[in-house]
């Protein structure tokens, strides 16, 4: 037969009296409820601090997954800036840019404007050449794989202006000489002085030669010269620069520095228009 | 568990009565309830080579009361009740089997969620409630006596020895 196990009944005795007592007071007379309220306060304030920090956590964590997204948009965004802008500027310089027979066209839905530009991001562009040397050339993204016969030949624009002339496709790309490229002519005209203006292989510059037997000195340093259509690319009467220096080479003979006044330096987007 | 710290038990309390809220909204659909939290405060005292001293499970209690919005007491003095009794039968305990211990802790329990609902949840206190608890209450600790007789693997892994 087992015994009880000896313990000290008073202790356990005086711990339930105890507890009775706390129980009837809380109960009856509501004693403790300051206890409970500062508990209650105590855990409130901890939840809050506990989830404003995950909530800071969670935001960070929430920034960096964004990150990259948020790059990618912001890429797209301004890619789709430049597309408007070059857009923007065609519809502004409407009548310069295109022959009548494509302006009744277009004029009747401004989208038409996109269909009669490829524009395209550049994909490489050489500036440490275009600073130092005569070849200036860029590449531009083609994966829309349009056809050779539609796109060489024609001329490159930017926001501000003629830039070049795209002259090669090469599977996804699509190479632009511009027309400060030493190889290049740019048919121009002053006036009535007409001159096939060559690169000179410097950034934005083009030269002239002015022969005084032909045609009388009549320019001035500042004057305006656009494109005279001679050539059959360029689209007649566009702004392209001004005259900044005339240079004698022989008696009758002088070259003419013509400044231009668009610049590829700045651009992420270029067009070609295809005027069919 | 023979020698388990006071500061142990007290987590392994909290944690039991964290599970113990969760559960309890799910086991009220079927009208039953189960006092974890009691039940283990109990076999922590009867397993414990010393029990808990009736210091212990007077503040244990306390906290309880505190943390789960009870009345000031009521777990205290039910954990003192409790620890006093297997206290007192300790030795005697040992001649039953597990059955009879297992009907002890369910009879207990169903003491425990009976006074509960009397001191503070009087409207839904009901018969059918409390043989209900009892058979769940039952069936847990018959379960936990199976699994402690067959499967010793498991007691051994979460460091409970006889």
């Amino acid at each position: 037969m087992a015994i009880n196990t000896p313990i000290n009944s008073f202790i356990f005795g005086f711990y339930v009296l105890l507890s009775s007592l706390i129980l009837y007071f809380d109960i009856a007379h509501n004693k403790f409820e300051k206890v409970k309220n500062s508990y209650n306060a105590v855990v409130i304030s901890s939840n809050y601090i506990i989830d404003k920090n995950l909530e800071s956590i969670s935001f960070f964590y929430k920034s960096f997954q964004n990150n990259q997204s948020l790059l990618r948009e912001n890429q797209n965004l301004s890619y789709q800036l430049d597309q408007l802008k070059v857009e923007n500027f065609l519809l502004k310089n409407f009548d310069m840019y295109f022959n009548d027979f494509y302006k009744k066209d277009m004029l009747e839905t401004f989208s038409s404007v996109s269909n009669r530009v490829y524009i395209s991001k550049i994909a490489s562009f050489d500036t440490d050449n275009y600073f130092c040397c005569t070849n200036h050339e860029l590449i531009l993204n083609n994966f829309e794989g349009i056809p050779k016969d539609l796109i060489a030949n024609r001329p490159v624009i930017s926001k501000s202006g003629i830039v070049g002339q795209a002259y090669d496709v090469i599977n996804d790309s699509i190479k632009v000489i511009l027309l400060s490229d030493a190889r290049h002519i740019t048919p121009l005209k002053s006036g009535d002085f007409f001159c096939n203006a060559k690169g000179v292989g410097r950034p934005n510059l083009l030269s002239c030669s002015l022969n005084t037997l032909i045609h009388q000195n009549k320019l001035e340093i500042g004057d305006l010269f656009y494109t005279s259509g001679m050539g059959g690319v360029f689209p007649v009467n566009i702004l392209i620069g001004e005259l900044v220096a005339i240079n004698k080479v022989d008696d009758n003979e002088y070259l003419l520095e013509i400044y231009l006044y668009q610049s590829v330096i700045n651009e992420n987007v270029l067009g070609i228009l295809i005027d069919e | 568990m023979n020698n388990i710290g006071y500061l142990r038990i007290f987590f392994i309390i909290l944690v039991t009565l964290f599970f113990e809220n969760i559960l309890s909204a799910l086991f009220l659909k079927f009208n039953f309830y189960i006092p974890f939290t009691f039940l283990v405060f109990s076999y922590i005292h009867y397993k414990k080579t010393n029990g808990i001293s009736a210091t212990g499970s007077f503040f244990i209690g306390i906290l309880v009361d505190l943390i789960s919005q009870n009345p000031f007491g009521l777990n205290a003095l039910m954990f003192c009740l409790m620890a006093l009794i297997i206290s007192y039968y300790k030795n005697i305990f040992k001649l039953f089997s597990y059955f009879q211990i297992c009907i002890f802790f369910s009879l207990s329990a169903t003491f425990y969620v009976g006074f509960t609902n009397l001191i503070s949840n009087i409207g839904i206190f009901s018969y059918t409630n409390l043989f209900s608890s009892l058979l769940a209450s039952f069936i847990l600790c018959i379960s936990l006596s199976f699994i402690n007789l067959y499967n010793p693997r498991i007691k051994n892994r979460l460091g409970i020895r006889d």
